[in-house]
């Protein structure tokens, strides 16, 4: 314990990154963040691109982010394996324009935050240099393992600096890890402890834990600014795979091929292919979901007492196996998540849902005639958007709307009477009555008029996502309505999704919101509209809207911030009669 | 449907007991789909009729366990060679002998109610009434086993094998087939299984869920296989007698099979639960290996369970003589059992019943 304590005071990096520790990272910090111009690549012949992304100059802005505990923990496991656990979780950021993966551009940094950093540097950094690991982590072996070895270390620390960095390390910022391991190695006598603490340094820098994407002229368009290679490549690999670039990004990016159509392309294709992806797309889908909010469901547990704890983590796992199995192993309709029965059952959500199964994670498909059909019969959706003791039609129907069609429900007033729904002896029997009461008042109509039509067609699964038929003895009417399009049931509710241009809308605008980083704006209209043409024409396959959006120029260009507003300083409110 | 989940699918429906109950609003099914329902075991106690205070039924007191009736055996003031002492009271364990003990009196219960199942169909001198009025109960461990702390309701209860979750190999899984009513039917077949799979429970993990999946093990557990013919009248389920061996767990994992000659059930039945009673003649061999092997003497000693002593009762009062040797080999006993709704997924290609009504083959345990 002293070990890391004498060192980390020593540690340059720790410093930097208290003193950074204060500051609310926004993008207008990066106004002077520009490197010098890359390798002209303008003569690079241009690849015939697969996908065709909608020509334009659009731009998108520079972000200064804060990696998030999972992308440090993929970023670690692909560069040292999955066998380093990484198990503490960082702190929270708040979910902006419908993701969190954006809150992360407007995340600050308290001092317990920066004890959680640390503490996660030092657990990786002493499992990497253990003698059960080091034998493979580090590619060399020190001439005398009870000494500094200058050599070994500046090997071990240039190769996993460029990894966790996202690019080459500069000498002196690498001479300065190198002295601090030969320093220690010397002090305790131990080249491993010493490598151990230059390690947990790097990995607590403030340029690994923060993604800073930095600009540079685009040769291609005298007074355009675009990412450089780095920025790019860092980009990408947070996007498609939710973790730092491997080595052939990052050679792609240091030779300049990530600036050609075709490089890019290459790359791209390379990243597709990969079964990083599908981490990638979890973590997407897992932001877009609100799933976050799975770590702290609860139920009563006298009502509903078939979900069990592991009940709530697999209801999560259930629909991000079925999304990724859906669009990215079949790569179909994303439309068809809102029909399809198709999906994935583990021996707790069968007892929620009445059926058999095996240990383990099995394929199931849901009969015809069974009302279980799409995400929103998923226990995930009804189970999470209803109350710990009963279903709620408002939060299922406002969830909807927030959720899968990116609109936005106006929150209601502070001075909501709800005894009269609340009490139990009066005659509201089902939610259904609790609806029309709402809907007599005047003030509450309003609201519950864009959630509770909807809502209502979910009311046959109860507050643990269970199939009923009736509500307190009374039979369930799941009639109901979603603009304009009325139905007598969940299938009805079911197709008017997916047929709802707003679905496929909402997840384009998602989408390239995740992929750069930043909310989307009234600026960005124009754009998104081109992203959801091409999205249809290509069958609504999450991959070619993938490949849409980072072939787009949006992806790599970004607006001359130096002259500019940030971007982020105006997140357009949106609502259902705006969008 | 891909090709996986229609794999899985037709797996499930080729094996897998589908039919899933009907709950009435007062807990209870009636009409079975598929005629088939399962359940798993989730408590057995031993069935023994006593009172708080025991005045009534042990007037001479609750009978010693391990410790005390090695310091009556063994007296602290003679030194004692380890040969003398603790290995002969070992050996004494393992192969129990009816060598009369006056020092180490067992007390009998002299309770003239007792639970249980009347299992030969007549009604003798040394059978008893159960508390609902019913003669002819078969529970001569009623006698034997009433006195013991460890076996009584009211006190620390080494009889309760609550151990369902805890280990593997103990899951009990019984199968109602040709169910079409579950409040009434003529002609009901009850298959016995040991299950692959612990039960699940709710989220407080104080009370078995329904609705579980038990895969039954027919590879290694077709010694547990047996098939019960039954009826079942005012949702009550009773079925004639057969063989059956139960697979019981223990003390870190520790295993052993015991047999029951001429086994029958009473349960009541719901859509979602089944209780009663399993009956049948013990075979005391049996039970003594399962005792010894699954709780150390010194988890038996909380409950002032000393197996010899015991073991000597249960032979005192055994009545069930080996048709072969007509030598006593088991006692007519009763559990109350509860058991928990399940769907029994069958392996794929294996028939699920093999039993043929006979006794099951003989286990690894080895009577004495």
């Amino acid at each position: 314990m002293n070990v890391q304590y004498v060192n980390l005071k020593n540690s340059g990096s720790l410093r930097r990154l208290m003193a950074a520790g204060v500051a609310i990272l926004a993008v207008a910090g990066l106004a002077n963040c520009s490197a010098p111009s890359a390798p002209d690549t303008a003569k690079a012949p241009a690849a015939a691109a697969s996908v065709v992304a909608p020509e334009t100059d659009d731009t998108s802005a520079r972000r200064l982010r804060l990696m998030t505990a999972e992308q440090y923990r993929n970023t670690l496991s692909y560069v040292f394996g999955p066998g380093i656990s990484i198990p503490t979780a960082f702190a929270p950021v708040q979910r902006t324009d419908g993701l969190l993966s954006v809150g992360t551009s407007f995340a600050g940094i308290t001092a317990a935050q920066m004890e959680i950093y640390q503490k996660t540097a030092a657990t990786a950094a002493q499992q990497v240099v253990d003698e059960r690991n080091r034998n493979f982590l580090v590619p060399c072996t020190p001439k005398n393992p009870q000494a500094a070895d200058d050599a070994c270390a500046r090997q071990f620390l240039a190769g996993v600096g460029r990894l966790v960095y996202r690019h080459s390390l500069d000498q002196q910022r690498l001479d300065g890890y190198v002295k601090e391991a030969g320093a220690t190695a010397t002090r305790l006598k131990d080249f491993y402890a010493g490598l151990g603490v230059a390690l947990e340094g790097v990995l607590l820098s403030p340029r690994v834990l923060m993604v800073s994407e930095r600009a540079e002229a685009d040769p291609q368009k005298p007074g355009q600014q675009r990412l450089d290679g780095h920025s790019l490549a860092t980009r990408l690999s947070f996007f498609l795979w939710n973790a730092a670039p491997d080595d052939l990004l990052l050679k792609a990016a240091e030779t300049g091929e990530l600036h050609t159509q075709k490089g890019l392309q290459k790359q791209l294709d390379r990243m597709l292919a990969s079964p990083r992806l599908e981490a990638g797309m979890r973590a997407f889908f897992d932001d877009m979901f609100h799933f976050e909010d799975f770590n702290n469901l609860a139920k009563d547990a006298a009502i509903y007492p078939v979900f069990t704890t592991t009940a709530v983590q697999d209801a999560r796992e259930q629909t991000l196996r079925t999304v990724i199995d859906q669009l990215i192993t079949k790569d179909r309709d994303y439309r068809d998540l809102f029909t399809s029965r198709e999906t994935f059952i583990s021996p707790s959500l069968a007892a929620i849902y009445k059926l058999p199964t095996s240990p383990g994670w099995s394929p199931y498909e849901f009969p015809e005639g069974s009302p279980r059909m799409g995400l929103l019969t998923h226990i995930s959706f009804l189970a999470g958007h209803s109350h710990p003791g009963r279903s709620s039609a408002t939060l299922r129907g406002k969830a909807l709307r927030e959720v899968l069609l990116c609109q936005v429900v106006p929150r209601p007033p502070a001075n909501v009477d709800f005894s009269a729904v609340e009490n139990p002896k009066g005659n509201l029997r089902t939610a259904r009555d609790r609806v029309n009461f709402h809907l007599e008042n005047p003030v509450c109509a309003g609201c519950h008029k864009i959630t509770d039509p909807m809502g209502l067609a979910l009311e046959n699964f109860d507050g643990a996502g269970q199939y009923r038929e009736t509500e307190r003895g009374v039979a369930i009417d799941a009639t109901g309505s979603l603009d304009g399009k009325s139905f007598t049931d969940v299938k009805g509710l079911a197709q008017a999704m997916h047929d709802h241009p707003a679905v496929t809308s909402c997840i384009v605008k998602r989408v390239y919101a995740y992929g750069t980083g930043s909310p989307t704006t009234g600026a960005d209209r124009q754009m998104l509209q081109g992203l959801d043409k091409n999205f249809a024409a290509n069958g609504y396959r999450l991959r070619e809207l993938l490949k849409t959006v980072v072939m787009s120029s949006a992806f790599s260009k970004v607006a001359d911030q130096s002259s500019a507003p940030a971007k982020a300083a105006s997140v357009s409110p949106s609502s259902v009669s705006a969008e | 449907m891909t090709h996986q989940a229609k794999l899985l699918t037709a797996a499930l429906v080729a094996g897998t007991c589908l039919s899933a109950p009907v709950f009435a609003a007062d807990g209870t099914a009636s009409p079975v789909p598929g005629r088939t329902i399962g359940y798993v075991m989730t408590s057995e106690y031993k069935a023994i009729w006593d009172t708080p205070d025991g005045k009534l039924e042990c007037p001479q007191g609750i009978n010693n366990g391990p410790r005390e009736e090695f310091k009556i055996l063994y007296p602290e003031d003679k030194k004692w060679t380890i040969l003398e002492s603790q290995l002969e009271r070992e050996s004494e364990v393992w192969y129990p002998t009816l060598k009369p003990q006056e020092k180490l009196p067992h007390y009998e219960s002299i309770a003239k109610v007792a639970f249980g199942i009347d299992l030969n169909d007549k009604v003798d001198d040394n059978d008893y009434t159960d508390p609902d009025g019913n003669k002819g109960i078969d529970n001569q461990t009623q006698r034997a086993w009433g006195c013991t702390a460890n076996y009584r309701s009211t006190s620390y209860n080494l009889g309760a094998f609550n151990n369902w979750r805890k280990y593997a190999y103990n899951i009990i899984v019984i199968e109602l087939t040709d169910v079409d009513d579950l409040i009434n039917d003529t002609d009901v077949t009850l298959t016995t299984y040991r299950g692959m799979d612990r039960p699940m429970t709710d989220a407080t993990g104080a009370t078995y869920l329904p609705g579980g999946t038990q895969r039954v093990d027919m590879r290694f557990g077709k010694d547990f296989v047996q098939k019960f013919k039954g009826k079942i009248v005012d949702g009550v389920l009773t079925t004639e007698g057969a063989d059956y061996t139960e697979p019981s767990a223990g003390g870190g994992s520790n295993i052993a099979n015991v047999r029951y000659y001429g086994a029958r059930w009473r349960l009541s039945l719901t859509g979602e639960r089944a209780q009663g009673i399993l009956g049948g003649y013990m075979d005391i061999g049996d039970w003594n290996s399962a005792a010894n092997q699954t709780r150390s003497t010194h988890h038996q000693a909380y409950g002032q369970a000393a197996t010899p002593s015991i073991y000597r009762a249960l032979m005192r009062n055994a009545d069930y003589a080996d048709p072969k040797t007509g030598q006593m080999i088991a006692i007519s006993t009763a559990f109350k059992v509860g058991l928990t709704q399940v769907f029994v997924q069958h392996p794929v290609n294996e028939p699920a019943v093999s039993a043929n009504g006979t006794a099951p083959s003989a286990t690894s345990m080895s009577r004495d």
